[in-house]
């Protein structure tokens, strides 16, 4: 009468490895909670002011003045706009990456002698 | 006829599994002491980097309220005119006031238009090696665009 094999179980296959790996993986996942600071307090406040600042020096009443208004914003804060009303918009870096942080504001503004709704996009250059 | 007994290789208080197991012990110990202190060391730089980041944002807050432009108004009072500037109020500022107010070290102001930087004034000492924390705002200064920069230490 042949004895039954004995299995050996490696150290990889047991249940305590695969219950460690799943702690680590938890873990893992756990420790990006925690980073509860993403520094992004401050472009907040510049975008709110760049849409401000544009509303005040009524950016929006021509194309030609709101990408000159909105360039020199961007070039100021050191960061991309993109402002629009319904009839025309202005932009300084093309279209935000994928995934990137937006940041956007909309308010009433004057444009071709008539309250419209503007709004203003802003996102960090790369 | 006595018979002979083997004796064991290890006795007394030493053996193999008591040894690695205070190994594993040692080991254990001084993993979860460096990851407690070295947890306890980047919460601390955290802390400090967030509460320096913030500061720095009210402080730009204050003087943008402190150093905004005022126009005339019903009564004894104007009103202040949100986002905009005046130089003269700006440069009257008493910066060492605000910084000794913080309990920091150093502060300084800075304001640039498209040409470059039309005002600076700074307060304290930057100690050597020190992180400054800096917001950059965005105002108007008789009808033009400047940038204004807040940096603390």
């Amino acid at each position: 009468m042949s004895l039954p094999k004995k299995h050996s179980a490696g150290f990889l296959m047991s249940l305590e490895a695969a219950a460690s790996l799943m702690l680590l993986a938890i873990s893992l996942h756990a420790l990006q909670l925690f980073e509860f600071d993403s520094g992004s307090e401050g472009a907040f406040y510049l975008c709110s002011d760049a849409a401000l600042v544009l509303s005040k020096t009524n950016a929006f009443s021509s194309a030609e003045l709101l990408q000159e208004k909105t360039s020199e914003a961007a070039l100021l804060s050191g960061t991309c706009i993109f402002s629009e009303t319904g009839s025309f918009s202005a932009n300084t870096c093309g279209a935000a990456p994928e995934g990137k942080e937006v940041r956007a504001f909309s308010f009433p503004a004057w444009s071709m002698g008539k309250v419209a709704t503007a709004r203003v996009y802003c996102w960090e250059r790369r | 006829m006595c018979k002979k007994t083997r004796q064991p290789r290890y006795s007394g208080f030493f053996s193999l599994d008591a040894a690695i197991a205070l190994l594993i012990a040692v080991f254990a110990y001084v993993s979860l002491s460096l990851i407690l202190s070295s947890a306890a060391a980047s919460s601390s730089s955290g802390a400090h980097s967030v509460s320096s980041r913030l500061l720095s944002l009210r402080l730009s807050s204050l003087i943008m309220d402190e150093a905004g432009a005022e126009s005339g108004g019903f009564g004894e009072g104007g009103y202040a005119k949100i986002g905009e500037l005046d130089a003269q109020r700006l440069s009257a500022l008493d910066l060492g006031a605000i910084l000794s107010s913080t309990g920091r070290n150093f502060a300084s102001v800075s304001l640039f238009s498209s040409e470059g930087r039309i005002f600076f004034s700074q307060a304290g000492q930057l100690p050597v090696g020190a992180e400054v924390f800096c917001t950059k705002r965005l105002a108007l200064l008789s009808g033009e665009m400047a940038r204004l920069e807040v940096c603390v230490s």
